[in-house]
């Protein structure tokens, strides 16, 4: 009797313990939601430069299936280059996208024409494609369903399936157990489980997946505990978003939610019923029925689904027939985005870890719009690997392997569109975009030239300056003698030519004359933050930058002489697509626009007459660019910066153990620039004067004003007022123009 | 709401992403059942959110966000606009009527559409800006000034926009670095330079600049000349 009532006591002990620690379970489990990432959504208007394959290449890293008779949203047919496209609906924080049929027309590299059915749609935005997630310490994953997004199809066939009696049962069902038991011996194997749904929402929630009676025990025990605390729909609603239904390399797939991406590349909401069934028929064992692997395993089990689906009249016997003649239709394993873009995804994390602590990044599944263009990607990792496959095969063995680094950006609002952090663009590894900290030589001569016309009385592009053999006395008493890269002086030149041919002796006069101190002010008015010694090297570029810092200094040139912060992130969102912060375009001075005018003029003539010439051949024929090439000592370090009016892009090649890579900028880093500019066909650079700016032809031997038509007659612009006294050459067209003007 | 004014103005809208761990814990709370309801629909986006469920939450949010840090780009956390709000915007329809009372000074207008004219999708992004000014969402306003300029980064008309955008959201600094901007792609449409002189004497004298603001004035009326 006493043992009786131990027993009893125990046992009721240990009820209300399982009680308890269920309870504080299934209200404290919070499903850890990682952070997403996304791509830049795609705005779609009638004259957008885009090409149909290109578009093509967007939709698919979107999730958007090609079809020959598109139905459901997601999915769209391509006629050449007309598209017939059902956009999915999707919110973005400052506006509703509908789902909608659109209509497009491209035409020599351009969207001509969007519709909707009749009426012409001025602008629409694609669903962002998901490119990354930031994922929790034990690797879940999961996108949460609510019961009333679930298709009903799914609950009834997994009702059908694996727990008849759920609507009715109080956690565990003999009836059920008898009944599969039944259905078993009859198939001659396993076709049914006896696990209510409870029972495995029990199993897969709270427990180790050890096998034993006792924990069969506990596991019904719970059943019934859920069943008395909670309703069935909350129970159900658990299940779908809870139930393991596959592995992804190191991350468990859980719910119905994510496996639909998995598997298919849709949401759940989009898929069929031959789709939904083999959902379902994962259930019961999701690596021996894995699609991927054994497709003929996947496919028997989810006919059978489809057989038990029209036996209990949840489809018509014709819908089950048609569906078990389709095939399995899951892509490639790993279908869920391509979580690559290593080195852009590190510079979003970067950026975003400012401001969110990693614990909230893993687990609030928050959304993060980001600024990176697919497309431009793409090139730039193609240009990459491409252009260094070719150097490497002529410039011969070397010891290291030549490496690189490049970033593309949108000129004027800053925003990152590509990075790439290694020759290999799947490589997680040492990102050379924002860590390869080198010496960026001949990249640093703006600030020189800048610092100089600054002072339009004393400089300006057609002034003569001496390229003459420089001495720098240094305090040490070592003296400092920089030479020109083809070993000669060029005696006296116009100050634009100095800069497009990149002489280092007339740079250093140049500097000198100006101070050194003036050239560090305006490296640092261009962007530069770190901090920069103070001395004459540092003028031919003797200090170090990653690429990424290089492209916000340049970034400053490209945009009229203003700083703009570079963006990869433009707004973080939280699961449910409200805003939680924006990071917008923020402008700030930095160059004069008339001076950065000056400037970018002679970078202009950097790529039509000196350094960068050799890239003409390869580029569009039209595309006007600016940019500079940077080479190191010894040849370690290639670099090259260089824009056209829409879009910046910075590249360096070396080696990681800084040994030489036998490359000039002109050589290496601008072959991949060329290569990239190429693929993007970026719009020409066409710069609008700023106010305060005056054009005049100047004699470019004796520095003074002259007419078109004279000898070495070249057009300039200038600051109003700094243009020199006219020379002797006027011809009659001059005269004509003064005597109208 | 409390300890909730200690965070700053940054952390008023960062408590919303915490909706789901603020529905579990309202749900452990409350030993209420609804607590997976609550948790699934904050996620799943299609039921109505429980987002008045926050009034009634007397403890501190635990939020993901810190304080921003602008020191990237302009962080915009701190806007008094409602997530709401911002989500129902449709920037597809946007009140006609609204492009009039986002933007008082008819001169932007003009030049505006001159660049505008050209592409109707310039023209729904003006619009959908005008309509989130009008509704004292700035953020909005901006990220739709923004989409524009990556179709258009030299039209000046926009950056102008943009200026007066940030100047209504109490940015001054920035402002008048866009009204700036602005100019420098301004040659020839002395109108646009006399505005953005006029903004920028505005900002100069909200910040107690008289003199610089002086300065800005008469240059507005110099470039009329």
């Amino acid at each position: 009797m006493r043992a009786t009532v131990m027993v009893a006591v125990l046992a009721l002990g240990w009820v209300a313990w399982l009680d308890l620690d269920m309870r504080a379970k299934f209200e404290g489990k919070r499903w850890s939601l990682p952070a997403r990432i996304y791509a830049r959504p795609l705005d779609l208007y009638a004259g957008a430069r885009l090409a149909p394959d290109e578009f093509e290449r967007e939709l698919a890293l979107a999730g958007y299936h090609r079809s020959p008779e598109p139905r459901r949203p997601g999915s769209y047919r391509r006629e050449d280059s007309r598209f017939r496209l059902i956009a999915r609906e999707f919110r973005f924080w400052d506006g509703h996208e509908p789902e909608r049929t659109l209509e497009l027309d491209f035409e020599r590299g351009r969207l001509v024409s969007l519709s909707e059915g009749s009426r012409k749609v001025s602008l629409a935005r694609l669903d962002p494609a998901e490119i990354a997630q930031i994922y929790p310490a034990h690797r879940e994953d999961r996108i949460l369903v609510s019961l009333e997004e679930v298709p009903p199809l799914l609950v009834k066939g997994l009702l059908a399936v694996e727990d008849r009696e759920f609507l009715s049962h109080h956690g565990i069902s003999l009836r059920g157990i008898a009944r599969a038991a039944f259905a078993n011996l009859r198939a001659g194997g396993a076709v049914q489980g006896g696990s209510t749904l409870t029972q495995q929402l029990a199993k897969n929630f709270f427990l180790t997946p050890e096998r034993s009676l006792w924990r069969k025990a506990n596991e019904a025990l719970l059943a019934v505990l859920l069943e008395a605390r909670y309703e069935k729909s909350e129970i159900l609603e658990a299940y779908l978003n809870e139930v393991f239904l596959g592995q992804r390399g190191r991350r468990a797939i859980h719910g119905f939610g994510l496996a639909a991406w998995y598997y298919y590349r849709r949401p759940l909401q989009e898929l069929r019923s031959e789709e939904l069934a083999l959902l379902i028929g994962l259930v019961k064992g999701p690596s021996f029925y894995n699609p991927h692997r054994h497709p003929e395993r996947a496919r028997a089990r989810r006919d059978t689904v489809l057989r038990v689906m029209v036996e209990q009249g949840v489809i018509p016997a014709a819908e089950g027939k048609a569906a078990r003649e389709r095939g399995l239709g899951v892509g490639r394993a790993g279908g869920v985005a391509r979580s690559s873009y290593p080195a852009f995804v590190d510079l979003v994390r970067r950026q975003v870890r400012r401001d969110y602590d990693i614990e909230s990044l893993r687990t609030e599944g928050l959304r993060i719009f980001t600024t990176l263009d697919p497309s431009v990607q793409a090139s730039a990792e193609q240009a990459m690997s491409g252009q260094i496959a070719k150097l490497e095969a002529s410039r011969g063995a070397r010891a290291a392997p030549l490496q690189g680094a490049l970033a593309v950006t949108a000129t004027g609002t800053g925003e990152v569109l590509a990075v790439v952090g290694s020759r290999d663009p799947d490589d997680f590894g040492f990102n050379r975009a924002l860590d390869a900290v080198r010496p960026i030589g001949s990249l640093a001569k703006p600030a020189v030239y800048l610092a100089a016309l600054a002072h339009p009385d004393r400089y300006t592009l057609a002034s003569p300056v001496s390229d003459a053999p420089v001495r720098v006395e240094g305090r040490t008493g070592k003296a400092w003698t920089p030479a020109n890269y083809d070993g000669r002086s060029h005696g006296e030149v116009p100050l634009y030519e100095a800069l497009a041919r990149s002489y280092n002796q007339a740079t250093v006069r140049i500097g000198l004359d100006i101070g050194v101190d003036a050239v560090a002010d305006y490296l640092h008015r261009l962007g530069v933050q770190r901090r920069i010694d103070v001395y004459p090297a540092m003028m031919l570029g003797a200090f170090e930058l990653s690429p990424l810092e290089v492209v916000q200094m340049y970034h400053t040139l490209a945009s009229g002489g203003f700083r703009v912060p570079l963006r990869s992130i433009r707004e973080v969102t939280d699961a449910r697509g409200r805003k939680l912060s924006r990071y917008g375009v923020a402008v700030s001075p930095g160059v004069a626009p008339e001076l950065n005018f000056l400037m970018v003029n002679a970078l202009e003539s950097v790529m039509r007459e000196g350094t960068g010439r050799s890239a003409s051949r390869r580029l569009p024929e039209g595309f006007v660019s600016a940019g500079k090439t940077g080479t190191t000592d010894d040849l370690r370090d290639s670099w090259f910066a260089g824009f056209g009016s829409d879009r910046l892009a910075v590249v360096w090649l070396g080696h990681d153990d800084n040994s030489p890579a036998g490359l000039t900028g002109a050589t290496g880093a601008l072959a991949v620039w060329t290569e990239l500019m190429r693929r993007i066909d970026p719009t020409p650079l066409e710069l609008q004067p700023p106010p305060g700016i005056e054009w005049h032809w100047v004699d470019v031997q004796s520095g003074h004003r002259t007419s078109p038509g004279c000898p070495d007659a070249r057009r300039f612009p200038f600051i109003t007022g700094s243009e020199p006294s006219p020379g002797r050459c006027t011809t009659r067209a001059a005269l004509n123009e003064r005597a109208t003007s | 709401m409390r300890a909730h004014q200690q965070v700053g103005a940054a952390a008023r809208e960062s408590d919303l992403p915490g909706a789901v761990r603020r529905a579990l814990r309202i749900g452990a709370r409350h030993g209420g059942v609804v607590v997976v309801m609550l948790a699934l629909g904050a996620c799943a986006g299609r039921t109505p959110a429980p987002v008045e469920s926050r009034v009634d939450v007397p403890e501190a949010p635990q939020l993901p966000a810190r304080t921003p840090t602008s020191e990237l780009a302009v962080s915009d956390s701190a806007a008094s606009e409602t997530a709401s709000g911002a989500v129902e915007a449709a920037p597809e329809a946007p009140p006609p009527e609204a492009q009039a009372a986002g933007d008082a000074t008819p001169e932007t207008e003009s030049t505006v559409t001159r660049l505008a004219a050209l592409n109707p999708a310039i023209i729904d992004l003006l619009n959908a800006a005008s309509a989130h000014s009008a509704a004292g969402r700035h953020d909005g306003a901006a990220a739709a000034l923004e989409r524009a300029l990556k179709i258009e980064p030299a039209d000046p008309g926009l950056w102008h926009r943009l200026a007066r955008v940030r100047f209504d959201q109490g940015k001054p600094d920035l402002a008048e670095a866009l009204a700036a901007k602005s100019n420098s792609l301004a040659a020839g449409d002395e109108n646009l330079q006399a505005q953005n002189w006029r903004l920028i004497a505005k900002v100069r004298r909200r910040l107690g600049d008289a003199s610089g603001a002086a300065d800005a004035a008469a240059r507005a009326s110099r470039v009329l000349d």
